[in-house]
């Protein structure tokens, strides 16, 4: 029981410390700083406990007990951070998929037509901010009106061609 | 601990094999791959305990080991999926491909612009049955993703991100 209630608290409160640290100062690389955000605070809150058990201040009952427990919650807590911060670029870079739902919802009584829904969405919306990323993310460089890819760009493109690969898939987007 | 790292290894292998076979969409492979390795984490974990939970106590360890399969099911799903959508990814892959020359913007719109992006999504969206097609008009077939949808407005709102209507009236 120990483990389900204190994994998913672990969890709870690095989202709640995500939502203060980004309303008060969102960090640029986002992806970077949540992660890092949320190994610090677990591994600080689970030390802190630990710490706080073997003093005797609390019982040790209330929370995990030894090193295999600690890291079963570590790991549940670990496991709805990835699943959290894998999701999160879709909240933060405006999902074309999800903005052409929002436009179909929002004409739900008419209807709107393929053509419409193109000319809502121009290069400047869909494919600009995205090669701003990449600039921000350091995984491409631009210099006298060309883009190019820095190796940690090459690095994570070939992790993806990699796994088309792998799957036999064309390439993807 | 290893009844979700076994279920997750399972869902992989299997996920991998039944999209090779080229039969299936690569949805209905995460699916079918998610279902089965979630069969396998559950039985590994009863195996493990060599009995079926009984009582709060170990229900609750069982949801703990498959909230853990799922997190990390989930995440693989994303990544598969973000190979497949992502247009960062996407975009990196041309530039890789470009090597030293490099892309520029214009060549960029041209390869992959706006236009093909929506009309991926949009077949994409009508094959999954999420949208459906009527007299040229396009309209939403299924809930969950309108939910979807509202479930992240609320989350930028909470998280103090820009709406992406503000973004568009901003680049126009």
């Amino acid at each position: 029981m120990l483990v389900a209630i204190w994994g998913v608290g672990l969890f709870l409160v690095c989202f709640l410390f995500h939502i203060i640290m980004w309303r008060v100062c969102r960090p640029k690389k986002s992806g970077r700083a949540l992660l890092v955000l949320f190994l610090f605070t677990s591994i600080v809150f689970l030390g802190a406990w630990s710490v706080v058990a073997s003093l005797g201040l609390l019982a040790h009952e209330l929370g995990p007990n030894g090193v295999g427990q600690s890291l079963h919650v570590f790991l549940l807590s670990f496991a709805l951070m990835a699943m959290y911060i894998a999701s999160y670029p879709a909240v933060e870079a405006d999902s074309p998929t999800l903005l052409m739902i929002r436009m179909i919802v929002e004409h739900e009584k008419k209807g709107i037509s393929r053509e419409q829904l193109i000319a809502a969405m121009g290069d400047d919306v869909l494919v600009v901010p995205r090669l701003h990323d990449l600039l921000t993310s350091e995984l491409a460089t631009y210099e006298s009106g060309t883009y190019r890819v820095t190796p940690k760009g090459r690095g994570l493109a070939n992790l993806f061609l990699f796994t088309r690969r792998v799957l036999k898939a064309q390439k993807g987007g | 601990m290893l009844p979700p790292i076994i279920g997750l290894v399972s869902y992989v292998i299997i996920q991998v094999l039944v999209f090779r076979t080229e039969r299936v969409r690569l949805l209905v492979s995460a699916v079918f791959g998610i279902v089965c390795g979630g069969g396998v984490s559950m039985f590994a974990h009863v195996q493990m305990i060599g009995a079926l939970p009984v009582g709060l106590n170990q229900t609750l360890f069982l949801a703990a080991n498959m909230m853990i399969y799922a997190g990390f099911a989930y995440t693989y799903c994303h990544v598969l999926s973000m190979g497949e959508t992502a247009r960062r990814v996407r975009i990196l892959i041309e530039l890789t491909e470009a090597g030293a020359e490099g892309v520029t913007e214009q060549n960029i719109c041209q390869n992959y612009g706006a236009q093909e992006m929506v009309e991926r999504r949009l077949e994409r969206l009508l094959v999954n049955e999420q949208i459906e097609e009527r007299d040229g008009k396009l309209y939403v077939r299924n809930g969950i993703v309108i939910w979807i949808t509202k479930a992240i407005w609320v989350l930028k709102g909470i998280l103090a991100l820009k709406d992406i209507e503000d973004n568009m009236r901003e680049t126009k």
